[in-house]
């Protein structure tokens, strides 16, 4: 199969517009360390909603429909969330072995590692639908791009505080986010060059892929919400995760009428 | 559909983009500096593109157009069998 020189370029481009979409996190380097500190809870409360938002709205919904078998998507992500067990209990038995939710000075914690290790998966997941969307139409890429950009925003500004909460600095959290995010181009390069696997990977990555946000969330994120008791941020909380929940399902009503058109 | 050029013309403004923020964000003295010399590099690509082929491109296409207008009024009785 020859692919046309302007669909490969085209979704070089749309993946390079969403990894520049992940740098839009960077308003936290505007903000005083003071607000900053006070603002993160409430952004890794938005993580919570939007990580359990797009594995239960978006990725294991997609896989259902390409698959066909619940009972086998099903044990699919639990197979992921298993994985990113495993995976986490690696990370702390190498590098660290502290189960404490506040970092010490200059420790990163695992929960922060774990998050880039499942945006980065999600971000190569992201680069083969666009490259296959740009495979199957261009007009089909550009509203799959626009769609993935749309909930890569909220994303990242959760992520950015789940990194700022496992210890990075402002800086290190925007930059190493963003570079998680170019994952998305290997993603893209992998789908243009074995178009036939890349499809078929992916009823086996979009489970997997929804295992680790369901871990992440559940497992790494929701404990630091526990921390402050407050009424404050008991209602900025639930207010920050049930805004990531409504808004990834806004997202889905957003690809329906784009589909549509 | 775009064309290849609007593509790759998409691709080195995100490209600039890219760069001149994660040079920005960068800590590190030669990753930074990599950035830099990578930023003017392609900014130099495309200011010299635009002055070598757009420019020239969209000057052509605006006197061209109009001497087009021009040729495209038919005489009235050529078509008179």
């Amino acid at each position: 199969m020859t692919i046309a020189l302007t669909t490969i370029i085209g979704a070089i481009a749309a993946c390079l517009a969403v990894s520049l979409c992940s740098l839009s996190s960077m308003f936290a380097l505007w903000l005083k360390p003071d607000v900053l500190n006070r603002v993160v809870p409430y952004l890794v409360a938005l993580a919570v909603g939007v990580l359990l938002g797009d594995a239960f709205i978006h990725l294991i919904p997609d896989a259902i429909n390409r698959h066909g078998a619940v009972s086998d998507v099903c044990l699919t992500v639990l197979v992921g969330v298993f994985g990113f067990f495993v995976l986490e209990k690696l990370v702390r038995w190498r590098h660290d072995h502290n189960v404490d939710t506040k970092p010490q000075s200059g420790e990163i914690l695992p929960l922060a590692k774990m998050n880039l290790i499942g945006d980065a998966m999600h971000n190569f997941v992201d680069g083969i639908l666009i490259a296959g969307s740009f495979l199957a139409d261009p007009a089909l890429g550009l509203t799959t791009t626009l769609a993935i950009i749309a909930h890569e925003i909220p994303q990242e500004l959760g992520d950015v505080g789940a990194l700022l909460r496992g210890g990075y600095s402002p800086r290190q959290a925007v930059l190493y986010n963003f570079y998680c995010s170019l994952s998305v181009l290997p993603g893209a390069i992998f789908t243009l060059l074995l178009s036939q696997l890349a499809e078929s990977s992916l009823t086996l990555l979009l489970p997997i892929a929804a295992g680790g946000f369901i871990y992440i969330a559940a497992s790494d994120l929701i404990p630091v919400l526990h921390e402050r008791c407050s009424f404050p941020s008991l209602s900025g909380q639930t207010a920050a995760f049930g805004m990531g929940i409504v808004f990834m399902q806004f997202i889905v009503f957003f690809e329906q009428i784009l589909i549509a058109h | 559909m775009a064309s290849l050029d609007t593509y790759l013309h998409i691709i080195a403004v995100e490209m600039l983009a890219i760069l001149a923020v994660v040079q920005r964000l960068s800590e590190d003295k030669p990753l930074k500096r990599v950035f830099s010399t990578a930023f003017l590099a392609l900014l130099g690509f495309m200011l010299a593109h635009f002055a070598t082929h757009l420019l020239p491109a969209k000057i052509a296409s605006f006197i061209y157009s109009s001497h087009h207008e021009y040729h495209s009024i038919k005489p009235s009785g050529l078509h008179q069998s």
